[in-house]
């Protein structure tokens, strides 16, 4: 497997939410971030666990088609991977739901603290 | 639809005249007159005088006036040119200018370089970079050790520092941003190219009327 995409301290401040003038004009997409430690392996493989569960859901219940998420994992140290996940298409209230239920539920072993709630703005992955 | 007659502009002072900003930005003149309309809005937001005080910037930002921001409050810095603690029309669309999306990469390079030049001192220090990173957790509600802070700055320095100095001079920061343009993706907002097409949505919410400045 290739090795994820290492960050520097500028990538993180120049991807940071805190910092984002988008702010001033535009309304929000939706993106997150969670911290972990497992190996990388692991949570491409969890990540796809739950969408596995959630895609059935989708499929059935979705108003604006398919709820479509990306996720790129990008190396901070060598223990800690930090996770984006953005909503790519689909309803946003769906996807909301499904970072608070599905995702989270999901992610709790692997993540290293707690999934903060989805915020905020900016081009996604 | 978004044209603004030429007597509300007619007490401008010259350097908030959209023809003359028009001329010495990238934006054009129908540009500039959209970015008016925000201006008007956020500057009329709770001091109404037509200027961007720090709290009705930081309204705009986060909703929340109070809102305290490492980030914002470098960013209200950089953007009052004059240093007189507000942001005028003048100054709000040449800072913005540096966000366009067809600004040169030479001058997106200076503004951040001056952005994260926390102190001023001409130099990225370590502390500064360090202060940054942990600025962000806070804000982000992510928890990382003492000790994977040092170390993502530690790596960033040993890449960024080429003199090995302690400190990251304008030359270094060049060539590391020009090696890695995603560093400044903060620095463009791809938004401003459709700015006039988006208006609208501004002059239907905004409940400012056209005062006069």
């Amino acid at each position: 497997m290739r090795r994820p995409k290492s960050l520097n301290a500028f990538d993180i401040i120049a991807s940071s939410l805190s910092f984002d003038l988008s702010r001033l004009f535009e309304e929000r997409g939706e993106r997150m971030h969670f911290m972990s430690g497992a190996l990388v392996a692991d949570i491409i493989a969890k990540l796809e666990e739950i969408a596995g569960m959630v895609s059935i859901e989708a499929t059935r219940n979705g108003q604006k088609g398919a709820l479509a998420i990306s996720s790129k994992v990008f190396e901070l140290t060598r223990e800690l991977v930090m996770v984006q996940v953005c909503k790519k298409a689909g309803n946003t209230a769906e996807y909301r739901r499904f970072c608070d239920n599905e995702l989270k539920a999901g992610m709790r072993g692997l993540v290293v603290d707690a999934l903060p709630p989805p915020v905020d703005p900016d081009e996604c992955c | 639809m978004g044209c603004i007659s030429s007597k509300q502009f007619k007490r401008a002072a010259e350097h908030e005249d959209p023809a003359i900003l028009a001329k010495e930005t990238t934006f054009s003149v129908s540009e500039v007159e959209a970015l008016y309309e925000l201006f008007k809005k956020i500057s009329h937001s709770i001091f109404k005088d037509g200027l961007i005080h720090k709290e009705e910037f930081q309204l705009a930002l986060f909703r929340n006036s109070k809102k305290k921001n490492l980030f914002a409050d470098r960013i209200f810095d950089l953007f009052d040119l004059k240093r007189n603690g507000v942001i005028d029309f003048g100054e709000f669309v040449r800072s913005l200018n540096i966000f366009h999306p067809e600004t040169p990469l030479a001058e997106k390079i200076a503004f951040a370089f001056r952005l994260y030049d926390l102190r001023g001192t001409g130099y990225i220090e370590r502390e500064e970079l360090y202060e940054m990173v942990l600025a962000i957790l806070n804000e982000s509600d992510l928890l990382l050790s003492d000790d994977a802070v040092e170390q993502i700055v530690d790596q960033t320095f040993k890449q960024a520092d080429l003199n090995s100095d302690g400190k990251i001079d304008p030359d270094e920061w060049k060539a590391f941003a020009s090696k890695n343009p995603a560093l400044l993706k903060n620095m463009t907002l791809p938004y401003l190219k459709d700015i006039t097409m988006a208006f609208p949505s501004f002059v239907l919410n905004s409940g400012v009327d056209d005062e006069e400045l």
